[in-house]
């Protein structure tokens, strides 16, 4: 969790989301049936599938309100938009948001891109290869034996991996 | 449930195969409850998918070994290198390590493996005494009852969880139920916000929401910065349990376990809450003579005795009621269902020998995390050495594959991308996971009970106030609403402070 101060800032636009998609709920759940009239029957509005979205929504946008409250009692709505500019200017020289950012994007890679294209291993092996190279801490290792030991996890991860599910537990690999 | 017929279950027990996954299973929950970031929750859902294909009991065995190795797995890494493995394990740190350094490493680790041993018991048994007496409630239940239950459920677990206001967990509860109404709906076979998208019309399931939910986040969190250095864990010279003391804590003991079955009936909130309310207990009860965080064995078996006695009290709701007391408790649920078991009232009449069953793999895993956790002692701590960029990649790799092997079906992983970049998002704002999972699992019992309940009563609220179970779930929400409020705190304050001149 981010810290108090920063927290209490972000709070607002994020509450402001929240209440937006509660709001969303509450529309949507409003262009549901909500008295049907079926084979004489009539189905009250106490059966409608839109009955749960509706008290879901409106109790979203409730305990929404409730957080932009806090954070507004608490000053944070003061320098808001010179706190979120600064935060966005310092975001290109942010190792950790980088080191973030590069994380999501190669597992969005790996997800998205290299299973449904190529063979399930090769796609495996790439993306712990990749992974590994990336990620482990350099300054603290043997180079020459952590990049042997890298290759040889990248091999042995989507091989054994592999056998335990098709061979094993009878799972197909995608 | 017949005690003959738990003890029946156990003697079943005692065959090859099943006490070889037995302790496979419970000594990967050891190792994975080393590993810092790694939670049981994880553990139990990545194996719930590996096992899927497996018969049902063979898959409750190794998800219970799991589960119980992992709550007690986290205890290593705290003793031995002042870092908790899981959550439940944070408080065992304080004391553990600091034992550890004067050079008592092997008997703490034995006591403590010992105290988790004596939880699990203290679980097992409440569960052979409260559940029959909640399936008999459980019974009297109806729709009214399971709504107000539902809703508890996603309020205390919310209200107990959140790291910051109480209102976020409400929130991140309120997100789980509006998952939970994605796909075709029960009563009126209505497509819900499923967009067009086929793969929606059954809805959203638990597997890749945990996965997504539980790894992904551990993941970047793990990795987000560059490791300070590698962990270098105290050394152990020899490993042996101090029964003495063991023998003159026994009042700790039993509070202890009772404080851990207790918080594991409270829908969600888990073993972590169990070991610090535990620990806290002990603390005060210790009195002022300061050794609490500089090295009382007693800050150990507290909080090791309270996790484990946490699992059987978590096991309780979802047996009976078909609600999990924790969050991997949430993920057995999810298996039970897999696997085509109805956990809820109706289990002691359909399928009796289960329970007996669940609660039979539960002693013998006792036995096995005992056994197992003396052996391991030495290496678990050593997973730990290895780099962790190599851990997590296949932790990545576990959690696709798990995600994909329920139903084949690449949009599941799709979705646990997406709830993983959801809740790392969420965490980061103090919007805690736990209660997002619960509302998902209970989201569709609260809807079809809500409108079977108006159906009922033709459209009155009534029965919330005049059924007398009703009643008081009504009360137990309106005090999950208010217990952290100042209002309470103020009304509770003369009593908190009449109970510390107490204990002083």
């Amino acid at each position: 969790m981010i810290e108090r101060e920063s927290l209490r800032k972000a709070d607002i636009p994020v509450s402001l989301l929240l209440a937006g998609f509660g709001g969303w709920l509450v529309w949507s759940a409003s262009r549901m049936p909500w008295v049907v009239e079926e084979f004489g029957v009539t189905k009250q509005w106490y059966l409608s599938p839109g009955l749960m979205p509706a008290v879901v929504g409106i109790l979203i946008i409730l305990c929404s309100t409730r957080v932009l409250a806090h954070a507004l009692g608490e000053g944070a709505h003061r320098g808001l938009g010179r706190f979120l500019l600064s935060r966005f200017a310092a975001l290109p020289t942010s190792r950790l948001a980088w080191r973030v950012l590069g994380l999501w994007v190669l597992i969005g890679i790996y997800v998205f891109g290299l299973i449904r294209h190529m063979d399930y291993h090769v796609a495996t092996a790439v993306f712990a290869l990749a992974f590994m190279l990336v990620f482990t801490d350099w300054s603290r290792v043997r180079r020459g034996r952590m990049v042997v030991a890298i290759l040889l996890v990248a091999i042995l991860l989507p091989v054994s991996l592999g056998y335990l599910f098709e061979q094993q537990l009878g799972v197909p690999l995608p | 449930m017949h005690f003959g017929t738990f003890f029946e279950a156990t003697l079943g027990m005692f065959t090859f195969e099943r006490l070889l996954v037995l302790f496979g299973a419970t000594s990967l929950g050891i190792i994975f409850g080393a590993m810092p970031g790694l939670t049981a929750t994880l553990g139990v859902a990545l194996l719930s998918t590996l096992t899927m294909n497996l018969q049902t009991d063979i898959a409750m065995i190794a998800l219970i070994g799991v589960y119980v190795g992992a709550i007690y797995g986290g205890s290593h890494a705290s003793i031995l290198l002042g870092i908790p493995g899981t959550a439940a394990a944070a408080a065992t740190a304080l004391d553990g390590y600091s034992l550890a350094r004067q050079g008592r490493a092997g008997e703490t680790i034995a006591t403590a493996t010992v105290a988790s041993a004596l939880g699990t018991l203290i679980g097992l048994f409440a569960i052979l005494l409260l559940v029959p007496v909640l399936t008999e409630l459980a019974l009297q239940f109806t729709s009214v009852e399971f709504f107000l239950l539902a809703i508890f459920g996603i309020l205390i677990c919310g209200t107990l969880t959140s790291p910051d206001m109480p209102v976020k967990g409400w929130i991140a509860g309120l997100l789980g139920l509006s998952i939970a109404m994605v796909g075709i709906e029960t009563i009126q076979s209505y497509h819900r916000f499923t967009f067009g998208l086929p793969e929606l019309t059954g809805g959203i399931d638990i597997v890749p929401v945990i996965l997504g939910g539980f790894a992904l986040p551990a993941v970047i969190r793990n990795l987000r910065r560059p490791p300070d250095g590698v962990p270098t864990a105290v050394k152990i010279s020899r490993v042996f349990v101090n029964w003495t003391t063991l023998w003159r804590q026994k009042m700790l003991i039993g509070r202890s376990g009772l404080i851990g079955v207790y918080i594991g009936i409270i829908p969600g909130v888990g073993e972590d809450v169990a070991a610090w309310s535990s620990y806290a207990a002990a603390k005060r009860s210790a009195g002022t003579d300061g050794s609490f965080g500089r090295g009382d064995i007693r800050g150990v078996i507290a909080p090791e005795v309270a996790n484990n006695s946490c699992i059987g009290g978590a096991i309780i709701p979802v047996l009976t009621l078909a609600v999990p007391g924790s969050p991997p408790a949430a993920m057995l649920l999810g298996a039970m269902w897999l696997h085509g078991v109805r956990p809820g009232p109706m289990l002691a009449v359909e399928n009796p020998e289960f329970i007996a069953q669940i609660t039979a793999i539960l002693g013998v895993a006792c036995f096995a995390m005992a056994a197992m956790g003396l052996l391991l002692a030495r290496v678990s701590v050593r997973v730990l050495q290895l780099p962790p960029a190599m851990l997590n990649a296949a932790v990545i790799v576990l959690a696709v594959l798990g995600s994909w092997a329920l139903g084949l079906n690449i949009f599941n992983v799709y979705l646990m991308f997406m709830f993983g970049v959801l809740v790392y998002f969420l965490e980061e704002m103090g919007y805690p996971v736990a209660p997002m999972v619960i509302g998902l699992i209970l989201g569709n019992m609260a809807d079809v009970s809500l409108r079977r309940a108006l159906l009922v009563s033709e459209g009155s609220l009534l029965p919330l106030v005049t059924r007398p179970i009703a009643l008081i779930l009504v009360l137990l929400i309106v005090f999950a609403l208010v217990a952290r409020t100042r209002f309470l705190r103020m009304l509770t304050a003369p009593i908190s402070r009449a109970l510390r001149r107490k204990t002083t």
